[in-house]
């Protein structure tokens, strides 16, 4: 059940924030990125 | 939206997250000092672990420890990698992040190049093949 939620909110979270085909890509203005890996 | 909302409240830009790589990006555009254990909990209140996490910042290397440009921050370097003494984009591996008395780093290779989806997959074998 836990598994089923933590999906459902990643799915929503991606058609949220992601356009198809976008990535973001670190900047040389940037401080710094961050690349996070997510589990459920 | 939970995440994308911590991050962006955190770092100052807009967040990607990416179901098929189970993975989060985002631009930090100003100087700070990072908590990742105040990330983690922040993440995880989403019910969503955090498995790794990678940043590539100015930093320089010496005397077995990683420090952050211009914010000073630092870390304890783990593994082998040759001093930077002028200050350099690195990718960094970060680990024990849930307890900052242990946190360290380990110099990496750019995560966004290694990406397991420019991998192609293998050929399928043939039915009653060797």
């Amino acid at each position: 059940m836990k598994s089923a939620v933590t999906a459902l909110g990643i799915g929503i979270l991606v058609v949220a924030c992601v356009a198809p085909g976008e990535t973001i890509q670190p900047q040389q203005t940037d401080f710094a990125f961050l690349d996070i890996g997510l589990s459920g | 939206m939970g995440i994308a909302r911590l991050l962006r409240g955190r770092y100052g830009s807009e967040p990607e997250i990416d179901i098929e790589m189970q993975a989060a990006r985002v631009r930090v555009t100003r100087p700070r000092k990072f908590d990742f254990k105040a990330l983690h909990e922040g993440i995880t209140r989403n019910n969503i672990g955090l498995s790794s996490l990678r940043l590539r910042a100015n930093v320089m290397l010496k005397d077995g420890k990683v420090t952050i440009q211009p914010t000073g921050q630092s870390f304890p370097l783990r593994g082998e990698a040759a001093d930077v003494t002028e200050p350099s984009f690195r990718w960094l591996q970060i680990n024990d992040w849930t307890e900052p008395d242990r946190t360290s780093v380990e110099v990496i290779e750019s995560p966004l190049e290694s990406s397991p989806a420019q991998t192609l997959p293998e050929p399928a074998k043939e039915p009653g093949g060797p």
